[in-house]
């Protein structure tokens, strides 16, 4: 039906990352023994329908950049998903896609960035981090603010590690014990403090709707205009391709016309 | 791939297999079990009624309890428990106080546990009158204390809910299946015109027949609508039911407010009650 | 110019043109319907008023399967349902219902994605309409529409016999040796009007609340409409629990649920915004998208709701 091939993927790397937080890596299967990796073409803020026969699927964004191999931050919050992170290494796991539109990387060479993520918002955004981290040079200083509910809720500890040598990491969270040395407090005060300026630079903001809506109004205060904050937003995928209706807002299709979207072109768009 | 990290899958591989022994062992038959109070009993019959598939169900399960049709049944350790009637004795409440602990997941099966039945109307009426009519010819019997009929999650967290009066039998044997999947549950949410649409009925209330679709939840692929039967609202109200409208609907074919009434609260007095508090309280805001 | 038919001589017509082909036409049993029948019941077909259920079941189904499961077959679990397709003949539908067709092909046959039913049903089907004059329902407004002239073949009612057009090769050729006949296709007129517009500047207007007070969220209006497409996607096992089926299923933007995501969130909550997204897809989202509006003046939304909720009314009060 519909164009929609299923492809299969094998698993190649499984981490926890929270209690009910995964990270998958997956290859293309490969069909017969050829040893060369099939090539993948996605980009970051794109994302893949994840098949688990007999419940359904889950869109879920790729969290990677890379020539051979797709990474999916999953975490179990539906039948679907539920089943997702009891895949092993080994497993098939069926797929299809790339689907949607990609934050514009080509087009914010130049310039500096700033990544803003909440929760497993900031999955899709490790996407964009790899990029960065692949095409350093193209870009100017990287700002990484990132916002979690709780010290154990944080997501690529490992990444973080050598994120903060390379950029300017900064993190909160909403509550922790009293021996937790780092930031305690919302992502939108860390927006408030973080004194950065709106010259040259590009918002690349992704996680719950609220915390998008209060993220926007700080930059908003700090002098940024719609046209460089890019958002990435949630709806109910079922298709993928435009036909389902689900994912709409207005008129526009989270799935093909999103889910990256420049914000000065939703704003004002009506649920 | 490298000889390191093909050792290193298979290493994995046999870890799995392990797991996955270790999970059957652990894992034995779900422990079933089906209650009832105070209701007619008919919901319990239909689970018994899917003979096509029945067989093959308990394989699947272990059904520990099921007084109905079992001599000998286990009092305690239910996976899922599916209960039947609404809580309208001191009795009833007793019971399903003490199986809500004896179960990790409780099912509300039919229309009295899921919104209250027929036996809920005192909610709309003077419960004294109601009382002394129905006992009062009779000397009342000291162990029935009756209390007014509400469905079970007035009194006890419920897992799931089965409506209908009786409920589907496909509807069973999907939440026997769902369940055996391990798949979340969820009540059909979709009002009654939509299945019926899909099937092309000839809309009832076009023929100027009083039927509640619009109203009421489906999930029973309009078996009574495509009876030419109205539909009486026995898998209870929507969640956004738009009750004056509805009455709109039913004014407008020229029914009497009264019997308008009527049906709408012959399972669903409860839920009725609820919706219109609500509306009032929204209407002096 | 067209072609003539005797009206004694439809039914010869129709079992030449519909020969190895599944034939679809209006037909009442209780209300009317368009059904698959078979010629020798030609007299049961009934063109008096149009269906209040549209043709769009013929191209997307209300229920239809995607793809075969099987979990024992860890390989495969997923097989696609091979589309199987008779070729078919509509007999009897309206210019609204064939306009519809255009509207779906948008998305269910676009260049990017294509539905293989959909496609399949509509590069095998024949569209044989009858023009509606009179109007066949005091509820149409497709004057106001701006309908294409698009068809196989269009009949025209002349009492006792057809004037017959052809709005495509196919259907000229089929025409092709019936007697020539001097006579220009009457235009539909309607009752009911739709002052089309803008509506961006409307949105909040307190003209819809009255509309939306009626609304049951019922779902009707999504289901009879000509050109609502919008479906869910469900897997569905068998008691072995290895076998079965994943499916679609017409769903509507109208209950409360449609925008519900994982983890519970539902983002148009309240029935007025999904009563106004219904109508701005109709008339302006899709217009915006593809030029044009994703309503054909059919009026079956207005017919089949329990409550008759009318939305050219409130548009046009709109100045």
């Amino acid at each position: 039906m519909m164009s929609l091939n299923l492809e299969p993927f094998r698993i190649t790397r499984k981490e926890q990352m929270t209690g009910d937080i995964y990270l998958f890596r997956a290859e293309k299967a490969k069909a017969g023994k050829s040893k060369n990796k099939e090539k993948l073409s996605y980009q970051p803020g794109q994302f893949y329908q994840l098949n688990v026969p007999g419940l359904g699927e889950a869109p879920i964004s790729v969290c990677s950049y890379a020539d051979d191999y797709i990474e999916f931050n999953i975490r179990a919050l539906g039948d679907v998903t539920d089943e997702l992170i009891k895949l092993n290494v080994g497993d098939n796991l069926w797929v299809r896609g790339p689907y949607g539109t990609h934050y514009p990387m080509i087009d914010l060479h130049g310039k500096s960035l700033i990544i803003i993520g909440g929760g497993t918002g900031v999955a899709p955004l490790r996407g964009v981090i790899k990029y960065v981290e692949k095409y350093r040079a193209e870009f100017d200083r990287v700002h990484l603010l990132f916002g979690f509910k709780s010290p154990e809720e944080m997501l690529f500890k490992k990444d973080m590690e050598l994120w903060n040598r390379i950029f300017d990491l900064r993190t909160t969270v909403d509550k922790a014990g009293a021996d937790y040395k780092g930031k305690i407090g919302l992502i939108t005060k860390l927006v408030d403090e973080s004194g950065l300026d709106s010259k040259n630079k590009a918002v690349i903001i992704c996680g719950p709707p609220v915390m998008i809506k209060f993220t926007i109004q700080s930059l908003e205060k700090m002098g940024f205009s719609h046209e460089q904050i890019y958002i990435s937003h949630e709806r109910r995928m079922k298709c993928g391709v435009g036909m389902c209706g689900h994912c709409m807002i207005s008129g526009v299709y989270v799935c093909k016309d999103g889910p990256v979207f420049r914000y000065d072109q939703i704003k004002n768009l009506h649920e | 791939m490298s000889k390191m990290t093909k050792k290193k899958v298979h290493v994995r591989k046999g870890k799995k297999i392990k797991k996955i022994i270790n999970q059957k062992k652990a894992v034995s038959k779900p422990r079933i079990g089906i209650h009832s109070i105070t209701g007619c009993a008919g919901c319990q019959l239909s689970i018994y009624f899917i003979e096509d598939v029945l067989l093959d169900l308990l394989d699947k399960i272990n059904l520990v309890a099921a007084p109905m049709i079992k001599e000998q049944n286990e009092e305690e350790g239910y996976d899922v428990l599916f209960v039947e009637g609404s809580v309208s004795s001191q009795e009833d409440l007793d019971n399903l106080l003490k199986w809500r602990e004896k179960t990790k997941a409780l099912v509300a099966l039919g229309a009295c546990a899921c919104h209250g039945g027929m036996q809920s109307m005192k909610h709309l009426m003077n419960e004294k009158e109601v009382e002394s009519a129905a006992y009062a010819k009779f000397p009342s019997d000291p162990r029935v204390k009756p209390i007014t009929s509400v469905p079970l999650h007035k009194y006890v967290k419920v897992d799931f809910y089965i409506p209908g009066c009786p409920p589907d039998k496909q509807e069973i044997i999907q939440v026997l299946k769902h369940f055996l999947q391990g798949r979340r549950l969820r009540v059909y949410d979709k009002a009654v015109c939509h299945e019926c649409s899909l099937k092309e009925n000839y809309c009832l209330l076009d023929q100027g027949i009083e039927c509640l679709g619009p109203l009421i939840n489906g999930g029973c692929r309009a078996l009574c609508p495509s009876f030419n039967h109205p539909c009486t609202g026995c898998r209870g109200l929507l969640d956004d039911a738009n009750l004056e409208s509805g009455k709109q609907v039913l004014k407008d074919k020229g029914f009497d407010v009264d019997l308008i009434i009527k049906r709408m609260t012959k399972y669903n007095s409860l839920q009725f009650k609820e919706f219109e508090e609500k509306t009032n309280i929204n209407n002096k805001k | 110019m067209g072609k003539v038919l005797d009206k004694k001589r439809l039914k010869e017509f129709l079992g030449k043109v519909s020969k190895g082909k599944e034939l679809i036409a209006p037909v009442k049993r209780g209300t009317l319907r368009f059904e698959i029948i078979n010629i020798n019941y030609f007299d049961d077909i009934c063109l008096e008023g149009r269906p209040l259920f549209s043709i769009k079941k013929f191209f997307s189904p209300a229920k239809h399967d995607l793809l075969k499961l099987n979990l024992a077959d860890k390989k495969k679990p997923f097989e696609e349902e091979k589309t199987r397709f008779k070729p078919r003949v509509i007999f009897g539908a309206r210019l609204c219902d064939f306009n519809g067709l255009l509207r779906l092909d948008k998305l269910f046959n676009s260049k990017e994605y294509q539905d293989d039913y959909y496609k399949a049903a509509r590069e095998n089907t024949l569209l044989i309409g009858i023009n509606c004059v009179p109007a066949p329902s005091k509820y149409c407004f497709c004057e106001s529409m701006g309908l294409e002239k698009y068809y196989d073949l269009m009949l025209h009612d002349m009492g006792n016999k057809y004037y017959i057009e052809a709005g495509s090769p196919k259907g000229e050729a089929l025409i092709m040796t019936l007697e020539d006949y001097d006579f220009v296709m009457p235009e539909i007129k309607c009752d009911k009007k739709l002052f089309r517009k803008d509506l961006t500047q409307y949105y909040d207007n307190p003209a819809w609340n009255s509309e939306n007070d009626k609304c049951l969220s019922c779902g009707k209006c999504t289901s009879h409409c000509t050109t609502c497409l919008c479906f869910d996607v469900m897997d569905e096992l068998e008691v072995d629990l290895k076998k079965g089926k994943r499916f679609k299923e017409w769903d509507s933007c109208q209950f409360l649920n449609f925008t519900l995501v994982a983890g519970g969130a539902i983002f148009r909550k309240d029935r007025l915004s999904r009563f106004k997204h219904r109508i701005y897809h109709k008339l302006q989202y899709f217009r915006e998208k593809f030029g044009m509006d994703m309503c054909t003046g059919c009026g079956r939304c207005i017919e089949a709701c329990p409550r008759l909720i009318d939305f050219t009314e409130v548009i046009n009060k709109f100045r």
